[in-house]
């Protein structure tokens, strides 16, 4: 299975960009399928992304920073 | 249960998931606020829990604090286990009779023979400019009644193992949770807010402190926010050769005394970090507790940083200059290590 | 409408400088908070709860006052303190925190007070409202012929306070008049949820008061509803309730992503927008005209422009300012 890139959603038609507030996974950590890696927001609309499969957690962009939606925000590389 | 996941969570997560287990597990366990509802809670305690628990279960309520607490009181009383949350702890003034002179004394009242298995959960702290009516954290107040429990978490795990161990306690809990360290999205971010906190129901001790930070030189005693302010001096302390231990009350009813004589009788050194007001609180009750339990191991005056005793200002360089901060903590330990 | 038409078109000034104040608040607070929202950021830090939609309310009042008239509000103070004339630079400079600010940068947004005219803002639901009995009462005492005015949301009348501010009024027949601002929704919760009745106006009969519902969002009406409200305090006549259906057009503070209401709702408040609508209606009945209106726009929105660039010239107070003031 080749590694998922996990995108920031579109958030709100307010805002072209979202930022990761929050990493529930350390870079390189592992996560388990469905669990919550991080939460992301754009003008205090905020949303939870899960993880679609189970892997290890790479490329986290910084938190703060912004991401355009459907940029990466993390890639998992599966099991 | 162990996974080789590290799993995180923001402390806002860590609390709303504590509730949803206990309200899973236990079907008197209820909670009833403003906002609590769709809104989720306005800093996020009840995030979720409406769609899995129903509007019975999570209650929203108009703004009639003295009325919905009151009543969280009458139904601890009678078989129920409510969390009721207060919006911030400013608001404390529109029902502390309820709280304070009800919920705190019909224990003792009763001769023991009623309980009331409450949590009174409510969001305090300063630092983002939102003026004196709304950045309070007023927990010496709550700790000076006799009668309830006062927990604040700082951390992920704890706040999640407090809230636990708040919901099941036949006792009234006042649980008080510190704005900026929530991790909540629109607050400035603060990266200690996210921790590891396991999966499964567990519970923090309640009247336990904890080490947040193992050091020689001095101890620094702390609660909320500043425990994170208090870890980032340590950490500059630590470069120019002063050992700070950190000492997390968690709880300040009941309070760890012994955990704090521990520590100063091992340091000899005592700071005290209260985001509350200077007089009258948590700082003069630590300080009173070393100089009546370790004297003699002191070897220097204690000292202590605190918000000083006006309302909290709106103005941002007002604001900050009044709240303790890391360069202040700092400040004061070189004082207290000095030779 | 038997209005004067200077009355008429200065309840309309009013509205379109308190709908550009809020505007240009909306966009400098949002100034420096993204892409990260952080509510602490920027140039006006902290909470910011802003009142379009709810002009009329302020603005039919604004016309019965006299100096030495006591408003209390919430919260949502602006379009208030705009209508009975607060010193727009003071009060532009204390939102912004700075040294020249109403309280010199120590009440912000939430905790506006001037004692001249006599305004105050409490962020604390209800609090104002016996605050105001309090002033009606020094005016009762002194009989200086003044009245006092609190203006609160339909949340607050849900409070105690209010209540017990209701009954002390009839009681000691007070010169106060209570305004309750019914916008639908106390942050997410609609008043279905947390009134068992649906007006409040119906509440003033539990404390031998006249109370009036003004039910579409009005300033026509709340003239003429508050017109009579306050002639009956200032004469003598004891207190009254007014209730004013009125439509809070933005999220209940900037940053609230507003997700509770949905798109339809949204709409329609739009399409009932009070500032249109009014102004439509004074064109229509030949009070104003094109030219005039684009005057008054011009004018109102220079007004505010100079009120924001005296708060940004204006310095920061000193960190240990913050000692000044807790005592006299």
């Amino acid at each position: 299975m080749t590694p998922t890139d996990i995108l920031m959603p579109e958030l709100t038609d307010q805002a072209e960009n979202g930022v990761v507030t929050a990493w529930m996974v350390d870079e390189g950590g592992h996560c388990d399928s469905g669990q919550l890696v991080a939460e992301v927001q754009a003008i205090k609309v905020d949303d939870q992304i899960y993880a679609p499969h189970a892997g290890t957690v790479v490329d986290r962009v910084g938190i703060n920073v912004g991401v355009a939606t459907g940029e990466p925000i993390c890639r998992i590389i599966p099991d | 249960m162990t996974t080789t996941t590290e799993r995180k969570l923001t402390i806002q997560k860590a609390i709303a998931e504590a509730i949803g287990l206990e309200m899973e597990s236990d079907d008197s366990v209820f909670a009833m606020g403003e906002d609590i509802g769709v809104y989720g809670g306005i800093f996020g305690a009840t995030e979720g829990l409406l769609d899995r628990f129903g509007p019975e279960r999570i209650m929203d309520t108009p703004i009639s604090e003295t009325g919905f607490i009151g009543a969280a009181v009458g139904a601890a009383v009678n078989g129920l286990r409510p969390i009721a949350e207060l919006m911030f702890v400013d608001f404390f003034g529109v029902c502390m009779d309820q709280i304070y002179n009800n919920m705190a004394k019909i224990h003792y009242f009763s001769g023991g023979n009623i309980k009331v298995p409450m949590v009174l959960m409510t969001a305090a702290g300063g630092g983002y400019s939102d003026a004196g009516q709304h950045s309070q954290t007023l927990w010496g107040t709550f700790a000076h009644l006799p009668g309830m429990k006062v927990v604040v978490p700082a951390t992920a795990y704890d706040a999640k193992g407090l809230m636990t161990a708040a919901i099941r306690d036949d006792n009234p809990v006042l649980y008080i949770f510190h704005k900026g360290v929530l991790g909540l999205g629109w607050m400035t971010n603060n990266p200690r807010a996210t921790g590891p906190v396991p999966a499964d129901a567990y519970e923090v001790p309640i009247g336990k402190a904890s080490i947040a930070r193992t050091g020689e030189d001095l101890t620094i005693v702390t609660v909320g926010l500043s425990v994170h302010r208090a870890l980032d001096a340590a950490e500059t302390l630590d470069d120019e050769g002063i050992s700070a231990e950190v000492i997390d009350l968690r709880s300040l009813v009941p309070l760890d005394r012994e955990g704090i004589l521990a520590s100063v009788g091992k340091t000899g050194r005592l700071m005290v970090v209260d985001e509350d007001y200077h007089s009258y609180g948590m700082s003069g009750e630590v300080i009173t507790t070393v100089v009546e339990g370790a004297w003699g191991a002191l070897t220097r005056p204690p000292v202590r940083v605190t918000t000083p005793d006006i309302p909290i200002p709106y103005s941002r360089p007002l604001e900050q200059w009044a709240l303790p901060s890391v360069d202040r903590i700092v400040a004061a330990a070189e004082q207290l290590a000095s030779a | 409408m038997s209005i004067p038409n200077d009355h008429l078109v200065d309840m309309y000034e009013t509205m379109v400088k308190i709908r550009r104040f809020e505007e240009r608040i909306r966009e400098m607070y949002f100034e420096d908070k993204l892409p990260a929202f952080d509510i602490a950021a920027g140039l006006v830090p902290g909470e910011m709860h802003l009142s379009a939609g709810q002009e009329p309310v302020a603005v039919g009042v604004r016309p019965h006052l006299r100096p030495g008239d006591a408003i209390t509000a919430t919260h949502r103070p602006h379009h208030i303190a705009i209508a009975q004339g607060v010193d727009l630079d003071k009060m532009t400079a204390e939102i912004f925190g700075r040294k020249t600010g109403l309280g010199h940068g120590k009440g912000g947004h939430m905790h506006l007070f001037s004692a001249e005219p006599n305004f105050g803002c409490s962020g604390i639901i209800a609090e104002g409202i016996p605050v105001a009995c309090g002033a009606a009462l020094a005016f009762k005492r002194r009989d200086s012929g003044n009245v006092a005015l609190s203006f609160f949301g339909e949340g607050a009348a849900n409070q105690g306070a209010f209540h017990e501010s209701l009954n002390l009024a009839a009681l000691w027949e007070l010169p106060v008049v209570f305004i309750c601002e019914d916008n639908g929704y106390a942050i997410s919760v609609p008043k279905s949820m947390s009134t068992a009745i649906p007006d409040n106006s119906d509440r003033a009969s539990a404390y031998g008061i006249p109370g009036v519902l003004v039910p579409n969002n009005d300033p026509v009406a709340v003239y003429e509803v508050a017109g009579e409200a306050i002639g009956r305090a200032r004469s003598g006549g004891g207190p009254s309730l007014i209730e004013v259906k009125t439509d809070r057009l933005w999220g209940h503070f900037e940053g609230d992503a507003d997700l509770y209401r949905d798109a339809t709702y949204k709409e329609a408040m739009t399409a009932r927008d009070p500032l249109t609508t009014f102004g439509r209606q004074l064109v229509d009945e030949g009070v104003l005209d094109e030219a005039t209106i684009a005057d008054i726009t011009e004018r109102m929105h220079g007004e505010v422009e100079a009120a924001i660039e005296f708060a940004l010239a204006s310095p920061y107070p000193d960190g240990a300012d913050a000692l000044d003031h807790v005592f006299a």
